[in-house]
């Protein structure tokens, strides 16, 4: 997954070391993993609680901490886009003047065989088929070029221009210098150098401050991701002051309050004492007395050894949240993602990926185009009966888990899926009106092969007798049916995970579904197609397909 | 808000306006308070607080205003259980704070000694481009910090003490219609910063006297119509220099001059600390960690922040329009630094030399101009090391 040579591994550590941060090189190891690339491994046992990396702020690369951090801030570029650029700039054009260089010439934006990484969305048309039809293309659309990527890289091309313009600073050779002549194809080919230095580093960077915002953590970031069971927790203080990153009170908080404080005083004048007289000399004796204590109490107030480890707030850390054993490659987990997720920002995916799901929305769409009867009830149910079954159904379930604390357990898991899914969708919402729409994207089965409470739903209203759907409704309207009062008692009935009819609908629907083939011979013709590509899209496409054969037979 | 005199003394009362403002550096208000100080009375000055918690909280500061034993003249050491790492000591009563005139424009710390302002607006990673007009602002500021610097220097020689050089800088700064920049700023006490033999910088003028042989650091700064000029350079006492001495200065010189020369739009801040640090080495020197060059102009302190050492990774980029201080300071011996009680003067741990030369600059369109350069008139200047 990180794409890190094993060469450089040495690099890395004289970095860290060089910036006083603190690896437990003496009880892990870092060396090759079998799930590819490079892993980190417990050298002896490792008790839970122990630090293993711990490294100070300034020595993380941000766009804060980069040379150009003036130049990004002057023209309002911050976040992902800043990042870029900045390193961009550190490895081309400061490159061996730059102290950030041993570390970050580590990162590379090829792979093995020398071919760009780039993710899905910007791979080869013919390679996209790889993924045609699976939930990453039809519930997440991630196969399509992101805009923001493409804005980015136009923005950071007039920069670089703009500050070669200014004041002579070299355009980053490779990377923004596009040509005038065949200007096309050097516009293309740098900008997927763009798009593979973005997804590198949205592959290695972590979270860390209010002030920094996404980092390059050397060390951090060759840890491997576990999907159930990390190791690792990774530890940053977010609540920094966004103008200078120091942790508790900076100069500008001490500014602010100096200046709250002095509006009070202005409200409430001082009242001076008129009376003419001396400072008692008894107090006097006691603030001696306190300057004495002061004076004990400090012994040779020296400093410690510079940008050294002192204060953890300014630190970064990677915490074992349980004890290791000896030999075990140690874990780190990126968050609770399917491997839609993985691939689309990290770039490599995890066989039998519990988050995984299976999309059925455009399967339904096909049946429900095809079928004239289906039309009222389709229109019904897009239109009211979602919103009214998914409200009905998420209220029972709570009052179900108020019933029944201790069994819920097991369950929480689907639930957890539904709400990041519910989650996502309603984002997308509020981003722009070419989303899926939410009806269509809870139409899914989970990872372990169990249909979503909503196409359950949808496969027990389609499934209904003319006479069943009239008595749906205590009035109906036609033809306005989102006018009609729906019967609220005939609601659990669409809830059914038992009629024949519905797991007849949904095993004719999911034996219909065309997911990618995967086996060798057909994806070995796609030559845009690289070895990790070719992987991942088949771990995810197996992880499909794995999920159907599981829903069919429980539905058989 | 308007500010000044601390202490009215009964000498000088007569030259001074009658507004009295609080004796507590970190009030400096105009008080109609007659609250005095009974050890400054007996010692026949006025210092006036606004009342007993403006006295108690800045008490430590006023204190070293007190002679030792009441009424009684001379130096001492006001922190005699501290472990100092060389010969050079404190030596108190500190002389009452100077006053500036009224008429002066003052930084925001002149009254309390909060640079609020520069607090709440210097962002890490906003450094200042100034336009012309500011810039012919800034280059005045530093030419007049020039010539106070050269008066001062003018001065250094055996017998003389620190408080006396800080007396002619505060004189002639407020003579050219400007405020000495260090006047209170976080509550320092004197108008100069000066630093002898082992203190590596902030060393507060006293009643230190200088002696043949010894190496003196005079850090001047000025507040001129809005703008700051901050510039230093380290000048030998008499003709009897060690050889010691006259490798750290002229190193110490030697690296600001190379430092200088890398400057030019596109150069890296972080890259200034290596070549600093390699000339250094070479010549069996050190670099101090904790103190760095700064930006500077309408903030005293702001910026980039510029390290001296090498393989720092302080961000930032030159561009023209930008102006800013680099300031090495070179250690004989470890780089390692100490603080006294009095929380500004630093010195070595090992008590040996250091020495510091330092210049305003502005990156140009091509290179860098030096606000602060030196004439053929200037004191000081380079001698020849000895083996």
């Amino acid at each position: 997954m990180s794409v890190t040579f094993k060469d450089d591994v040495h690099r890395i550590l004289k970095f860290v070391a060089n910036c006083n941060g603190r690896f437990e090189d003496s009880k892990c190891d870092i060396r090759e993993s079998p799930l590819g690339g490079l892993g980190v491994f417990a050298k002896t046992d490792i008790a839970e609680g122990e630090s293993i990396l711990t490294l100070n702020k300034s020595s993380i690369f941000s766009a804060s901490n980069s040379s150009i951090a003036n130049l990004l801030c002057d023209s309002s570029i911050d976040g992902m886009l800043a990042l870029n650029i900045a390193f961009i700039y550190e490895t081309t054009v400061f490159r061996n003047s730059s102290h950030w260089y041993p570390f970050l010439r580590t990162i590379r934006i090829r792979d093995d065989e020398g071919h760009l990484n780039l993710p899905p969305s910007f791979w080869h048309a013919d390679a996209k088929r790889l993924l045609k039809g699976t939930s990453f293309d039809t519930l997440f659309d991630s196969l399509t070029p992101e805009e923001e990527i493409m804005e980015g890289f136009e923005i950071a091309v007039d920069l670089a221009h703009k500050w070669n313009d200014e004041f002579g600073l070299e355009i980053p050779k490779g990377f923004l210098d596009v040509s005038e002549e065949n200007h096309e194809e050097d516009y293309n080919l740098k900008l997927e150098k763009f798009i593979s230095v973005a997804y590198t580093l949205s592959s290695r960077g972590f979270e860390i401050d209010a002030y920094h915002e996404t980092a390059l953590v050397p060390i951090a970031d060759l840890f491997n991701h576990h999907v159930s069971d990390p190791d690792l927790k990774f530890v940053s203080l977010y609540d920094v002051c966004d103008k200078c990153g120091e942790p508790g009170m900076c100069k500008h908080l001490i500014a602010e309050e100096y200046l709250e404080a002095e509006n009070l005083d202005k409200n409430m004048p001082k009242v001076a004492s008129m009376e003419t007289r001396v400072i008692d000399e008894d107090l006097i004796k006691s603030l001696e007395n306190d300057l004495e204590k002061e004076h004990s109490n400090v012994t040779a107030n020296t400093e410690d050894d510079d940008g050294g480890i002192e204060n953890p707030d300014e630190c970064v850390d990677l915490v074992l949240k349980n004890d290791v054993a000896q030999g075990q490659e140690i874990f780190n987990s990126y968050g609770e993602l399917s491997n839609v997720f993985l691939l689309a920002r990290y770039g490599f995916t995890v066989p039998e990926n519990q988050y995984d799901i299976v999309h059925l929305g455009p399967d339904f769409m096909k049946i429900l185009k095809k079928e004239e009867k289906y039309q009222e009830k389709v229109k019904w149910w897009s239109q009211v009966g979602h919103g009214l079954f998914s409200a009905w159904y998420a209220q029972m379930r709570q009052e179900d888990e108020e019933d029944e604390d201790g069994q819920a357990k097991s369950d929480n898991l689907s639930d957890d899926i539904e709400s990041e899914v519910e989650e996502e969708s309603e984002e997308e919402e509020e981003e722009g009106d070419d989303s899926l729409e939410s009806w269509l994207s809870q139409l899914y089965i989970d990872s372990s092969g169990e249909p979503s409470p909503s196409t359950w739903a949808l496969a027990n209203l389609l499934t209904l007798t003319a006479v069943q759907w009239e008595s749906l409704f205590s009035k109906k309207t036609t033809p306005h049916i989102s006018d009609s009062i729906v019967n609220e008692e005939k609601l659990p009935f669409l809830a059914k995970k038992d009629n024949p009819h519905s797991k007849k609908l949904l095993s004719k629907l999911l034996k219909e579904k065309q997911l990618p083939c995967i086996k060798g011979d057909n994806s070995s013709k796609i030559t845009s197609a690289t070895k990790s590509m070719l992987q991942n899209a088949r771990t995810l496409v197996q992880s499909e397909h794995n999920i159907l054969d599981r829903c069919l037979k429980r539905l058989s | 808000m308007s500010t000044a005199t601390t202490t009215v003394t009964t000498s000088d009362q007569a030259s001074h306006p009658t507004k009295i403002y609080c004796s507590g550096l970190q009030c400096g208000r105009e008080t109609s308070s007659q609250m005095k100080c009974p050890v400054c009375l007996k010692q026949g000055i006025v210092s006036i607080f606004c009342d007993t918690s403006c006295y108690e909280n800045n008490y430590k500061a006023h204190k070293a205003l007190h002679n030792a034993k009441d009424g009684l003249e001379g130096a001492y050491d006001p922190f005699p259980k501290f472990k100092y790492s060389g010969k050079v000591k404190a030596s108190y009563p500190l002389t009452p704070r100077r006053y500036v005139p009224e008429d002066i424009p003052k930084p925001d710390w002149a009254a309390n000694g909060l640079p609020v302002s520069e607090q709440r607006n210097d962002r890490l990673n906003n450094i200042p481009i100034y336009k012309k007009d500011q810039i012919k602002k800034i280059r005045k500021a530093c030419m007049l910090g020039r010539e106070v610097l050269d008066i001062a220097a003018a001065h250094v020689r055996p017998g003389i003490t620190t408080d006396e050089l800080d007396e002619i800088v505060h004189n002639e700064t407020i003579k050219r219609g400007a405020y000495p920049s260090p006047l209170n700023y976080y509550n320092f006490p004197k108008s100069l910063c000066t630093s002898v033999n082992e203190v590596i910088c902030h060393g507060v003028p006293d009643k230190t006297v200088l002696k043949e042989g010894d190496i003196v650091n005079l850090d001047v700064s000025l507040y001129y119509q809005g703008y700051h000029a901050d510039l230093n350079e380290t000048y030998y006492v008499g003709e009897n220099i060690s050889k010691e001495a006259l490798n750290t200065t002229e190193t110490s010189r030697e690296c600001l001059k190379l430092a200088i020369k890398m400057c030019k739009p596109g150069t890296t801040f972080q890259e200034l600390g290596d070549h600093i640090e390699k000339h250094a080495t070479e010549n069996k020197c050190s670099v101090v960690r904790t103190y760095c060059g700064h930006g500077v102009g309408e903030f005293f302190h702001c910026s980039p922040n510029i390290p001296h050492y090498a393989k720092n990774r302080t961000p930032g980029v030159m561009k023209p329009g930008m102006v800013f201080t680099i300031e090495p300071m070179i250690n004989e011996g470890t780089w390692k630094d100490m603080t006294w009680p009095d929380d500004w003067t630093s010195t070595t741990q090992d008590g040996k030399l250091s020495a510091q030369f330092e210049h305003t600059l502005l990156v140009t369109e091509h290179g860098v101009e030096i606000l602060t350069a030196r004439n053929k008139k200037s004191p000081g200047g380079p001698r020849q090391r000895i083996k």
